[in-house]
Parts: structure tokens; sequence; C-alpha cells
């Protein structure tokens, strides 16, 4: 196998392992270990590199749109009343 | 007034338990905005939510010699009332187009991260970032509003969803790859 054949062959490998990785590397749940390797890894691709920022983004982005409801005291009248029953 | 903590919901809920309804009532106010939050995530419907909310309530009082206190009482009562809403999903018309989930990135998207309205995440990314959602199937849209949206720890949200973390944190993935990929469409279309 030539050294182009097993860069290729390794980089391919390296990609899979780094996609099945980033959902915890964004989570911030991968061993330190595996994170410098997966680091690495998105220094030299492109499409992990702006996966991983466009995850991160959204995660900035999701809890802003939790609301604010407030209901507690009318549910609390309302379950309270039925449970009396 | 100091705030709530955990030793004080297992007093609260051992005396409802004991059929105790003012404590109760108490575990109502301090969940019931939360659920209620989660609920509308799967209903078109306000006032179903709000009526979701309560039968969940309900619901749990009735059951609540079932609790074993093996999870925590907010995963057990959100649990009951994630299958309430489904139940009503079910039953109703979908409010938009469920989107079948494509985890493939967009090609050419560009990469959207550093763009000045998802830094702020106010007006049309909101709305994108709302109908993305709404268009996801139900069991990828739970994982995605109990983790990335309410702040549930994996394990919680796992436990809410009767779920391995692994199979979890799939369905979690794969949600957001859809969710990504409606920003990539709106950034590559406002390219144009």
């Amino acid at each position: 196998m030539s050294v182009s054949t097993w860069r290729r062959l390794n980089a391919q490998r390296d990609h899979h392992w780094a996609r099945s990785r980033i959902p915890f590397y964004v989570d911030r749940e991968l061993p330190s270990r595996q994170r410098r390797r997966l680091y690495q890894h998105e220094q030299l691709c492109r499409e992990c590199r702006q996966m991983i920022r466009t995850l991160s983004a959204l995660q900035t982005m999701l809890p802003r749109l939790r609301p604010r409801p407030e209901v507690a005291e009318r549910t609390a009248a309302i379950v309270g009343a039925r449970i009396a029953d | 007034m100091r705030s709530p903590t955990a030793e004080d919901e297992a007093v609260l809920v051992e005396r409802a338990r004991s059929r105790d309804r003012l404590a109760f009532e108490e575990l109502v106010r301090r969940h019931a905005n939360r659920l209620y939050a989660v609920v509308l995530r799967f209903l078109a419907d306000p006032a179903d939510a709000e009526e979701v909310t309560q039968e969940t309530f309900l619901r749990a009082w009735r059951g609540i010699d079932r609790f074993q206190g093996r999870s925590q009482f907010f995963t057990w009562l959100y649990r009951i009332g994630l299958n309430e809403a489904k139940r009503l999903a079910i039953r109703q018309p979908p409010a938009g187009k469920v989107r079948s989930l494509e985890d493939e990135p967009v090609p050419e998207a560009p990469d959207w991260s550093e763009a000045p309205e998802v830094r702020l995440g106010q007006g049309e990314i909101r709305r994108v970032l709302e109908d993305a959602i709404r268009a996801l199937p139900t069991e990828y849209r739970a994982p995605l509003v109990l983790r990335d949206i309410e702040g549930l720890s994996t394990k919680d949200a796992a436990e809410v969803m009767e779920l391995r973390e692994a199979a979890f944190k799939s369905r979690l993935h794969r949600a957001r790859l859809a969710v990504r990929r409606s920003l990539d469409e709106y950034f590559l279309e406002a390219e144009k």
C-alpha cells in the first residue's frame, strides 16, 4: 500500500470516527483523550469543523426559546379543587 | 424566601404520598410552569396544553403511591405529561408539515455560526427555529425540547423518555442535525 493510500484511508477512518463523536464533543461529554483527538481532526477537516461550529451555535440559541409561562397558581387552584372533591 | 431544595421536595412528596393535598398543591406550583412549557411543544393550542398539564397532575395524584422515589419526582411527572401530550397530539392533525429526518448537510451551506442574527437569536431566526422544531417527528422533538430547550441533563431527559442514554443521545443528535439543516437552507437562501 502506498503512503498516500494509507494516509487517505487513515483520514477517512478518522473522519468516520470524528463524525460519531461530535454529539458528545459538542456536549463536553468526551473523555479528554478523545477530545484532543477530535480537536486535532477539527483543525484539518472543514466539514467537521463547520458541523461543530454550527451545532455549538445551535446550542446557544435553543435555550433562548424557552418560554416563561405563568400557569402555576391557576393550575394549583384547579388541581387542588379537583383532588378535594 | 429561601429557594426550594431537593430535601424540601422529598418531604413534600412524602407528605403527598400520605394524601396531604396541600403538599401536593405546592408540588403543582413548583412544577406547573415548566411542565406546561414542555407539553406546549407538542400541542398547537395553549388551552389544550393547560388541560393536559392539569390532567398530568391529577394522574400523578391518583398514582402517587406508585412513585417509589427511584427517580426524581419531576422526571416521573414529565414522563406522565409527555405521554399525555403525545396521546392528545396523535388525535389532532399536525399543525404543520412533519418532515422526515435528513441528517446529511446541505451542500454548499455557509458557516452561519457567527452570523449576527444567530448571536442575537431574535426575529426571523427564531421563527425558523420554532418551525423546524415543530416539524420534527414527536419522538425526535422530545429529546431536543427536554435537553436543549428545557435544560434537563442527558440522564434525566433519557429517564423521562424511558430510553437508555445512548439511544436518547442518538435521537437528540438527529434532531439537532435536522434543525441545523433548516438553518443551512435558510442561510443558503439568504445568500442568493
